[in-house]
């Protein structure tokens, strides 16, 4: 769980109870970049395939095959910058599936280069989600033990590998509809991850994810959410 | 913070419920079909959906074959869309759907797999 300078700042600013993108509160530097990266991001029209409000709203089932990427009015609480800047260069497929679809392929992704990055980037991660709480989830390697716990939650206590790729010790394994986790150390903000899982709702209304808490299925605890989270932004982290 | 987050997630939550059952965004049991169970169980059913892999410990369910549906009543297969496959002692990747999907749309969804098995010797 890498954090970033301008991550911590946008956060911190959050936490503060202030917009990241105020005038006058961010640095000359990272102001400009966040607006020249606002610009190259409408001149794109990448608000065709993201949404950039939020929350979302639900959409009939039978018009969200209409919807052709993530929503990103969260992205600066949901990824880490380090990743973002590599990926906006040089975009890679994060789920096997193109997205909103059961068709096995990626989707064609435009690939910015390193000066359209970083604008790009700092405009997306002055995009926070502003009722999400900081520092929930702690940063810090699990040991084999923990992991192992970890692991079988994420396997056993609800099924995420029924649709989340993640590295076992098998190798990588799980379904394609999910976004792949085998990554997910280098991509993913654990305090989001945290988040997200209490409620995915909130951030994917209309998603094919299911909702566990009932009689068959128990849900998390809040410790177990954090270890999950934890466990999830552990994945890959060091590039393997 | 956590305070306030936590009854803004339930107030959404509650109007996401409201907006999935309110007539109007209701779906059609093909479309749930489609959207949540083809991933695994496939558009027409046969379990080959897209998230069938053979790393998986249980593949789903042919929902057209005899053999498979003709153990399960109309309330066992409403009670395992509802809550999921441990609670009919089916594999746990089959997950609930109950905290999706309104009461009517879980029927519709029963009567929509109970017809896709066509079959000599599947329950009627």
């Amino acid at each position: 769980m890498k954090r970033t300078k301008l991550f911590g700042l946008a956060k911190g600013l959050i936490g503060a109870g202030m917009l990241a993108v105020a005038g006058g509160v961010l640095s000359p530097a990272a102001l400009a970049g966040v607006t020249e990266g606002k610009q190259i991001f409408d001149a794109k029209a990448c608000e065709n395939c993201h949404q950039m409000t939020g929350p979302s709203e639900p959409l009939p089932v039978a018009q969200r095959s209409k919807i052709k990427g993530p929503p990103l009015w969260f992205a600066g609480s949901k990824f880490n910058e380090d990743w973002l800047l590599t990926w906006l260069e040089s975009p890679t497929p994060i789920r096997r599936v193109k997205y909103g679809t059961l068709v096995k392929g990626a989707n064609d992704h435009v690939a910015l280069s390193t000066a359209e990055a970083a604008d790009v980037g700092a405009y997306l991660m002055s995009l926070v989600d502003a009722e999400m709480s900081i520092d929930e989830v702690v940063d810090e390697p699990l040991s084999r033990r923990v992991e192992f716990k970890a692991e079988k939650l994420f396997t056993k206590k609800q099924v995420c590998f029924g649709c989340h790729e993640y590295p076992s010790s098998r190798g990588n394994i799980g379904g394609f509809t999910g976004p792949s986790f085998t990554t997910g150390g280098q991509r993913l903000n654990g305090d989001w991850v945290y988040f997200m899982l209490q409620d995915n709702a909130r951030y994917y209304p209309n998603g094919r994810m299911p909702v566990y808490g009932d009689e068959a299925f128990e849900a998390y605890t809040d410790d177990e959410l954090r270890l999950l989270a934890q466990y999830i932004t552990s994945l890959g982290e060091d590039g393997e | 913070m956590k305070t306030k987050y936590n009854l803004a997630i339930a107030t959404l939550s509650s109007l996401s419920f409201l907006a999935q059952t309110t007539p109007g965004f209701a779906a059609t049991p093909k479309e749930n079909f489609d959207w949540y169970c083809a991933q695994c169980h496939g558009v027409d059913g046969t379990g080959n959906g897209i998230n069938s892999v053979d790393e998986l410990p249980v593949g789903p369910m042919n929902l057209t074959a005899a053999k498979e549906m003709s153990k399960f009543t109309g309330p066992m297969i409403i009670k395992t869309l509802t809550h999921g496959g441990p609670v009919n002692t089916l594999d746990s990747l089959m997950p609930p759907w109950g905290n999706r999907l309104s009461t009517d749309e879980i029927e519709g969804l029963m009567n929509y797999v109970r017809a896709l098995c066509k079959e000599d010797g599947c329950p009627k």
